[in-house]
């Protein structure tokens, strides 16, 4: 897409005329590539007031997809507005491979809250790397439902004794009535 | 299939598309995932949901939900939702087309498959119209597969597919021809039939004005980005304050948050 093109409907997307415009110029700006406009995107969804805005912001940054989308989508799971933080997790559990690296290190990240949403990330994804991370989590992290939230995932996803063993040893770790329901939960679904 | 692993299944169904297997649905369920197993050349329930979990095309996925999903389509199907449209919207729209001074009222059936459910609003608005002055309308049906679009506008049906339809609207509306009942040539010239692909945005950008959408059952095969973007081409496709039906089974509210929903007498219906 050329930069003018770009520039028309970076405009467009901030000053089209009704809402319909500025949707229709960022469903286009899905077409396009680039961190200038992945960062104008990102910019608008923190301070967009349309929902549907919004949704057609999510749509393109998805359909842009690659690595740099995962490292700014992370960025959104510190937003102060919920949906925007949702719409980061939905962003990084879609793109698969390119959000990888970013997820490790956002399970890792000082704010237990931010790590719950990378976990909600890894889980409703695809990743293939997601039950290693998984039970990485549940191993070392400290926070009580960070770690029910990646057990109630690897219940799902995971297989085998080995799973069992991480998901007993937290059970030691932490004790509450919610969190002994997620284990036994989990415990059943992996089965036999 | 352990009890177990149908839970297992069944959650992420749920959590992926809304849609939830009751536990008396197990055989149901187990039947279908035993075909799915075998065509994909796993051996065991374990490997082909391992499979299924981490493919990132999501193409199982839609596969699995196609075969769990599969309805055969009729006329007057889910009927209460039809209700609501002819009882509740359509005399609405009326009144908004009064105060807007329009007379036009134009419905989308999207993904119509062999033109059962565009005849069936077709026949709605029809009887529900015949008596309004200065009202005209519209009912445009679109689906991917030209072939059965062709089928479609050739509008003939088997007795099961009308066997919904009141006996009035029977000798109103269709020819017997044997065992198969043809569409008057009156009520198939108002539909109009075209190919079109959700996904195209050119060709969604000119779908607009649209007074009611009815894509049921449609959206499911769709994975979650591509569920998105059609949703948001639906939006722009709809007039403000125009209405759109899913499934039964189909939730908008895990699609995005920007439709309302609008809770009527006879069924929820989603509104722009």
């Amino acid at each position: 897409m050329q930069e003018s093109h770009i520039n028309e409907l970076l405009n467009l997307m901030k000053n089209g005329r009704n809402e319909s415009e500025r949707v229709m110029a960022v469903l286009d700006l899905g077409e396009a590539k680039g961190k200038k406009v992945v960062d104008a995107l990102i910019g608008q969804l923190e301070v967009e007031t349309s929902r549907a805005v919004q949704e057609a912001i999510v749509s393109s940054l998805i359909k842009i997809g690659d690595r740099y989308v995962a490292e700014s989508a992370a960025e959104l799971l510190k937003n102060d507005d919920a949906y925007v933080r949702n719409a980061g997790v939905e962003i990084l559990s879609i793109l698969g491979d390119s959000a990888l690296e970013v997820l490790e290190k956002m399970i890792k990240h000082p704010d237990k809250d931010v790590r719950q949403l990378a976990v909600n990330a890894l889980g409703e994804g695809r990743l293939k790397e997601a039950p290693t991370l998984l039970r990485k989590v549940i191993a070392e992290d400290e926070d009580e439902n960070v770690v029910a939230a990646a057990i109630e995932y690897l219940g799902e996803v995971g297989c085998g004794e080995e799973d069992r063993e991480v998901i007993m040893r937290a059970a030691n770790r932490f004790s509450s009535p919610f969190f002994d329901y997620v284990v036994k939960m989990a415990i059943k679904k992996l089965g036999d | 299939m352990t009890a177990e692993e149908f839970i297992k299944l069944r959650d992420f169904i749920y959590r992926k598309t809304g849609i939830y297997f009751e536990e008396h649905k197990k055989y149901y369920v187990e039947s279908r995932i035993e075909s799915r197993i075998k065509a994909t050349g796993h051996d065991n329930f374990r490997s082909y949901f391992a499979w299924l979990r981490f493919d990132v095309t999501g193409q199982e996925l839609q596969e699995l939900i196609n075969i769990l999903t599969v309805n055969e389509t009729y006329f007057f199907r889910e009927y209460y939702q039809l209700k609501c449209f002819a009882e509740e919207i359509l005399p609405e729209l009326l009144e908004k087309k009064s105060k807007e001074k329009q007379q036009k009222i134009r419905v989308w059936s999207a993904g119509c498959s062999t033109g059962e459910e565009p005849y069936t609003l077709a026949i709605i608005m029809e009887e529900m119209l015949e008596d309004v002055e200065r009202v005209t309308w519209e009912v445009h049906a679109t689906d991917i597969n030209t072939e059965v679009i062709e089928k479609a506008e050739i509008g003939l049906y088997s007795k099961r597919s009308v066997r919904l339809v009141p006996e009035e609207y029977k000798m109103r509306y269709f020819i017997r021809r044997g065992e198969f009942y043809e569409i008057i040539p009156e009520l198939r010239k108002k539909v109009k039939f075209y190919q079109l692909n959700l996904m195209d945005a050119a060709a969604m950008r000119r779908m607009m004005d649209f007074d009611v959408i009815f894509c049921r059952n449609v959206l499911i095969y769709f994975d979650d980005a591509s569920r998105r973007q059609v949703a948001l081409y639906f939006y722009e496709a709809l007039t403000e304050g125009g209405y759109i039906f899913l499934g039964h089974s189909e939730s908008m509210s895990r699609i995005t948050p920007i439709f309302k929903l609008r809770r009527f007498k006879n069924a929820f219906v989603y509104q722009k």
